[in-house]
């Protein structure tokens, strides 16, 4: 390249970068206007990036739940927006939004995040700022610990490895069973508390096997399994991997009956793992044997606005997300005629019987997490999941 | 005359940054600022390291994570003061810093960057794995508040105050260091180790010690993050931290202090400015990564001055800093 191109390239991209700067510093501040027949939230996830295909199922539960709410109007007649910031559920930037969103007066609660690492970074911040922080998938049992501003959405892993545990102890009959789980916080608490409750059950555990993030091949753990013959083996899987690890296994000739925590409860299981996953029981977080009014809607309009078979959690989780703060503003501004940050956690908390897609019913516990969380187990069958039955 | 006129431009470069706080208070800009300012330490004590003495370093978020762990666990579980914390922390990686150095300085070119990478990946997979010291994935939540002499920090505008004093005390010991008898003999085993062997200089002396000050500062500001976020977990620390580190002084100019701080600046930045693009932030964000490093090899404060000193360049640009840039490394490599 001759210096010239050189030179008026390298004044290009440099321009680029501050026009860029100028044009971020513009519109950052200018996002939520000042119209004050709207009510913002703010919704911080992993709307790029490694996790991006969750973020996605989020906006379209977002979408729905917001079409129905303003078409009523919350708290004499506003509307709800949301305000998007990618955080790639990464800690760092999660603070950083964090950061963004208390200092817009105009957001009056936040979606934050999709993983605990994420949510407890800008947790902090958020509890400092009295923003309720709604965080719509983590399960780690002690999620909302760090302040009385976090509220949780997901059963707890705690729930689920009860439900888990006794599945395979209870149901399956299973003398021996194996955990493989993801080495994150999530993972991590699926393979503890299924292990600590089915010890508590006498059961023999036959292997732990430990896959990171990024991991695409699982036949060394799988073939370390196979050795200890257990008859189940419990996965601590999202659902692309969770897929592959049943695919591997079939291949390998493991015939153990797979079950798995929740979060691989999506149509996206059987494009990625194929009739290999039929057999396979998962939780539901939500009752598709004997679906409420609330989840047969949902579903009713999810499949038809997104010409797909049925929601995933991740979806239904975050439509509830926002139907649980709109009851909240319109239960403050009842009481108190204005809506404030302050009047939406308390609302939040008192929350109770409140009819929902995700579980039938949601009341707040003292700790804000779901009081008496259900799970129904279901399982995969010819790209379909079903209620399971013995 | 230009002496002069620097010396201008510098005096209002630190009134500005004085007087910010005063002026604006936004918690989300002291927040990105001090986030810049962690990694404008680390990205100048990285730069030190390739940019000055060239040893590829591809480990350097280890540093900053055990920097960062070390202080967590102090004040947390054994009850130290920040400040106390604050530099045991920064030594203690620097200790560490020499452990690896040992066995790490038989490795050269490309082979000590594989061995950096897996330091870095081993620390990962520690603070992963042991449970019981790190938390886990999980990670430590609950750091204490730092308070310095009684006064408790809250505010990002606080940490805004105490993390430029850092950075300019780290570039104060760095800039210090290279204009040193010591820093000639840096650059000397830099641009031919043989040579400087010949010439008296014991280089494996000079490169445990260069480990050692560069871990001690990015442990500082592993210890500095940990406090500020009050919340840390592996994934902070993570191999492509290290990465990012190599585009910051990249991207301002290898083998120029100054240039660290405007890449480390710059890096922390683009991605919030270019947050109005939504979901293609990354990819805009990555193209001007890809356009810079391609176009201004020298990074951008060597282009700068590239232009601005275009008269007197032939004898001023022999064997200074500037010459050595990413073409160069690949070269190397």
């Amino acid at each position: 390249m001759n210096t010239f191109v050189k030179k008026i390239a390298g004044l290009l991209s440099v321009g680029v970068l501050s026009i860029g700067l100028l044009a971020g510093c513009g519109s950052g501040s200018d996002k939520a206007s000042k119209d004050d027949n709207i009510i913002y939230l703010g919704a911080a996830g992993p709307f790029t990036g490694d996790n991006a295909e969750y973020g996605t199922e989020w906006k379209k539960g977002f979408d729905i739940a917001l079409e129905e709410i303003n078409a009523k109007g919350v708290a004499g007649g506003k509307k709800l927006q949301i305000i998007y910031e990618d955080t790639q559920s990464d800690p760092k930037q999660s603070a950083t939004v964090a950061q963004k969103f208390v200092k817009n007066d105009k957001i009056y609660a936040v979606f934050c995040d999709f993983t605990t690492n994420s949510t407890w970074s800008a947790a902090p911040i958020y509890q400092k700022a009295g923003l309720v922080q709604l965080a719509p998938n983590p399960s780690h049992p002690q999620l909302t610990k760090p302040g009385n501003y976090i509220f949780q959405l997901c059963p707890t892993q705690a729930d689920q490895a009860k439900a888990l545990s006794t599945l395979a102890v209870d149901e399956l009959k299973a003398k021996k069973i194996a955990v493989i789980y993801l080495n994150t916080d999530f993972g991590k608490a699926v393979k503890d508390n299924v292990v600590t409750a089915a010890k508590a059950k006498g059961v023999e555990i036959a292997g732990e096997e430990s896959y990171l993030p990024t991991d695409k091949d699982f036949k060394a753990q799988l073939t370390k399994i196979k050795t200890g013959n257990p008859e189940v083996i419990v996965l601590g899987s999202y659902y692309t991997d969770g897929a592959l690890i049943v695919k591997q296994a079939r291949d390998l000739g493991i015939n153990a009956q797979f079950i798995a925590s929740s979060s691989v409860h999506s149509p996206a299981l059987f494009q990625l793992g194929g009739s290999a996953v039929n057999g396979l029981i998962t939780m539901s977080v939500f009752n598709v044997s004997n679906p409420g009014e609330t989840l047969k809607n949902f579903s009713a309009k999810y499949s038809s606005k997104y010409k797909a078979n049925e929601p995933d959690t991740f979806a239904t989780q975050a439509y509830d997300a926002i139907r649980l703060i709109a009851n909240a503003i319109n239960k403050t501004y009842e009481k108190n005629k204005k809506v404030t940050r302050q009047g939406i956690r308390d609302e939040l908390a008192s929350t109770k019987d409140f009819p929902a897609a995700s579980q039938d019913s949601i009341t707040y516990s003292a700790n804000r997490q779901l009081e008496n969380a259900k799970l129904y187990p279901i399982i995969a069958k010819d790209g379909k999941f079903l209620p399971y039955k013995k | 005359m230009i002496r002069n006129r620097k010396y201008i431009l510098l005096q209002i470069i630190a009134v500005a940054i004085i007087s910010v706080p005063f002026i604006l208070d936004d918690k989300y800009i002291f927040h990105i600022a001090v986030m810049s300012g962690i990694y404008m330490i680390l990205s100048m004590s990285l730069n030190v390291q390739l940019g000055f003495t060239g040893l590829f370093s591809f480990g350097h978020a280890a540093f900053y994570g055990i920097g960062a762990y070390a202080s967590a666990l102090l004040t947390r579980d054994l009850g130290l003061p920040f400040v106390a914390a604050f530099i045991l922390s920064g030594l203690f990686t620097a200790f560490i810093g020499t452990l690896i150095a040992l066995p790490a300085l038989r490795l050269k070119g490309i082979f000590l960057a594989i061995g950096t990478m897996c330091f870095n990946e081993i620390f990962c997979l520690l603070s992963t794995n042991l449970e019981s010291l790190t938390g886990g994935p999980a990670g430590l939540p609950d750091i204490p508040v730092p308070s310095v002499f009684g006064l408790e920090i809250t505010q990002p505008k606080d940490y805004y105050i105490l993390i430029t004093l850092l950075v300019l005390v780290t570039y104060k010991v760095f800039d210090n260091l290279i204009k040193s008898r010591h820093g000639r003999a840096l650059t000397s085993i830099r641009d031919d180790e043989i040579a400087a062997r010949a010439i008296g200089v014991n280089i494996t002396n000079y490169k445990i010690k260069v480990f050692a000050i560069t871990a001690f500062f990015a442990g500082l500001s592993g210890s500095f993050f940990a406090h500020y976020l009050s919340y840390i977990s592996p994934s902070n620390f993570a191999l492509s931290e290290s990465f990012n580190l190599m585009a910051m002084i990249a991207l301002g100019g290898i083998g120029n202090l100054p240039g660290s701080i405007v890449g480390a600046g710059i890096l922390v930045i683009i991605p919030e400015v270019f947050r109005f693009l939504q979901d293609y932030r990354e990819l805009i964000y990555g193209l001007t990564i890809v356009l810079i490093v391609l176009l201004l090899p020298q990074g951008i404060i060597g282009w700068i001055s590239g232009l601005l000193h275009r008269q007197q360049t032939s004898q001023d640009l022999a064997g200074s800093p500037k010459k050595f840039s990413v073409e160069t490394i690949l070269h190397r490599i």
